[in-house]
């Protein structure tokens, strides 16, 4: 009896006692990361559709609410009111799991980036390592999609996935390489923080690097292999429909923008007006003010420049994309690396003996 | 011969891509900004041509007060989907109308019976609308396609016109 008792209250002491704090610090900033995440969707889908369209000198989606706004919204609506249709000789449980696994990690990223000064859920020390640990687990999904879809082409579309996201995904982790090496932290509030002159001046390499490694790993034009219409009748997802559909093409979504709001952190500032330590009092007043306006302008000037590039650019073949990993990317952010160590260390003195 | 060697070929490899989408790159922004090309329809209607065939109508006088139509029936006749139906009875030597009926949903927009009418009594107006939710009301009779007119209408074709940008 006295053994159940101790173990009844050491079970309570675990338990925190201001269950409200849980509510205010963890609960509410995580629904709100996600209802602003997932609302922003819609206008991401949105600005793709008419920047597109003015690249293509067409108007886009305008009719519905102002200048089409509201498109999206009634595009999600049919989606949603569509029928599920799930193939005989599917794997069930992998077909219905993979849009959750490729929706997740788009999701549980943003904990970890600071949208504003001292809006982040959780800065970890090895901020950047985890996000990119976390956000190449979608790459799981879809090849999850592609196996379960029982489909030869949506197998195809799977397995360039994971080819495409293991040659990509080195030249897109060493392209930060520099920043850390500059800031001394992989922090993403630190990095930030320490970035009075972007880092898009310092490592325009790196950032050019980054963009094309992140266009790779969210499966965009040039690089959108695993969903090509034309070839694998938009591959993984092709046996989709409904709501699970909507959730990939989500996914898709949140991953683009989850790149452009990591973009904006390690290359533009963040969430920090420009040259806001000229300013004085104004610019700390400008950043600490309107520290998510700032951010999610520079998180769309970067989605911006990946829809200039869907606009632009063919597809590459397969072998041209490979290549194009291992022969050109990988050497020039080995040479980024180098020279900014070599910067880096001069700067603090290891040459003067 | 070094234009020839490996490395020389990577290299210029290297810049001749970065030069190409350096001038991609330059055409779709400079697209991005220019005047779209796409008509919103229902609020900006395009000037029509001169030479526009649309609806049929059937003509009236304004100085008789009566129809043009002699009732020769070469129109139905002519048409290519005989869509033209018309009924008519004869009176001191004079054959007078009292059915014409064409469907608009087969009508194909020709023109031939405007050219072949003998009376000018008909006449391709501009109007173009004329979809509809119900088939039945794609029967045009003869007051729906009426149209008062001073002149009848004995076609002469109007000299083309160069479109208006």
């Amino acid at each position: 009896m006295n053994l159940i008792v101790e173990l009844y209250t050491k079970l309570l002491n675990l338990i925190p006692l201001e269950p409200v704090k849980i509510v205010t610090n963890i609960l509410i900033p995580t629904l709100a990361v996600i209802v602003v995440i997932l609302f922003n969707v819609f206008i991401l889908i949105w600005w793709e559709r008419r920047l597109i369209a003015f690249i293509q000198v067409r108007l886009g989606p305008n009719r519905l609410g102002p200048a089409g706004l509201i498109q999206t919204f009634a595009d999600a609506l049919k989606v949603m009111l569509k029928e599920h249709i799930i193939p005989k000789n599917v794997n069930i449980i992998l077909f219905a799991l993979a849009p959750i696994v490729m929706f997740a990690p788009g999701l549980i990223v943003y904990t970890f980036i600071p949208m504003g000064q001292g809006f982040i859920v959780s800065d970890l020390k090895v901020g950047i390592f985890i996000i990119l640990a976390i956000a190449s687990l979608t790459t799981l999904g879809i090849l999850m999609a592609g196996w379960a879809s029982n489909n030869k082409y949506s197998l195809i579309g799977g397995m360039r996935v994971v080819a495409q996201a293991i040659s990509y995904e080195i030249p897109l982790l060493l392209s930060m390489v520099g920043i850390i090496l500059l800031t001394g932290s992989m922090s993403t509030v630190d990095i930030v923080e320490k970035q009075n002159i972007w880092n898009i001046i310092t490592q325009p390499l790196a950032f050019l690097i980054f963009f094309i490694c992140a266009l790779a790993e969210v499966n965009r034009i040039p690089f959108d292999l695993p969903e090509a219409e034309s070839e694998l009748v938009s591959g993984f997802n092709t046996e989709y429909s409904g709501f699970m559909f909507a959730s990939f093409f989500l996914a898709e979504y949140v991953n683009t923008f989850t790149l452009g709001a990591l973009g904006a952190t390690l290359f533009l500032g963040g969430w920090r007006f420009p040259l806001d330590f000229l300013l004085g009092d104004v610019g700390i007043q400008l950043t600490a003010q309107l520290g998510f306006l700032w951010f999610y302008i520079k998180a769309m000037f970067f989605f911006s420049m990946v829809i200039w590039v869907r606009g632009t650019l063919p597809r590459v073949r397969m072998d041209q994309l490979m290549g194009f990993a291992w022969k050109y990317l990988i050497p020039l952010v080995l040479l980024n690396i180098f020279v900014t160590g070599t910067v880096a260390a001069w700067f603090q003195g290891f040459f003067k003996v | 011969m070094a234009t020839s060697s490996s490395t020389y070929r990577y290299f210029k490899n290297f810049f001749d891509g970065i030069y190409g989408l350096y001038l991609g790159f330059k055409l779709t922004l400079k697209y991005i900004f220019k005047p779209k090309v796409t008509e919103l329809y229902p609020e900006n209607k395009r000037v029509l041509p001169q030479r526009f065939r649309g609806r049929l109508a059937f003509l009236f006088s304004n100085k008789t007060g009566k129809m043009l139509c002699i009732g020769c029936g070469a129109c139905s006749k002519v048409c290519p989907p005989q869509t033209i139906f018309m009924e008519t009875h004869k009176e001191d030597k004079k054959l007078i109308v009292d059915k014409y009926e064409i469907n608009i949903g087969e009508c194909i927009s020709c023109g031939n019976c405007v050219e072949v009418c003998p009376a000018g009594a008909l006449e391709m107006t501009k109007e173009f609308e004329t979809a509809s939710f119900d088939q039945d009301t794609l029967f045009y009779d003869m007051n729906k396609l009426r149209k008062w007119v001073d002149e009848p209408n004995m076609y002469v074709p109007p000299l083309p016109e160069k479109p208006k940008k």
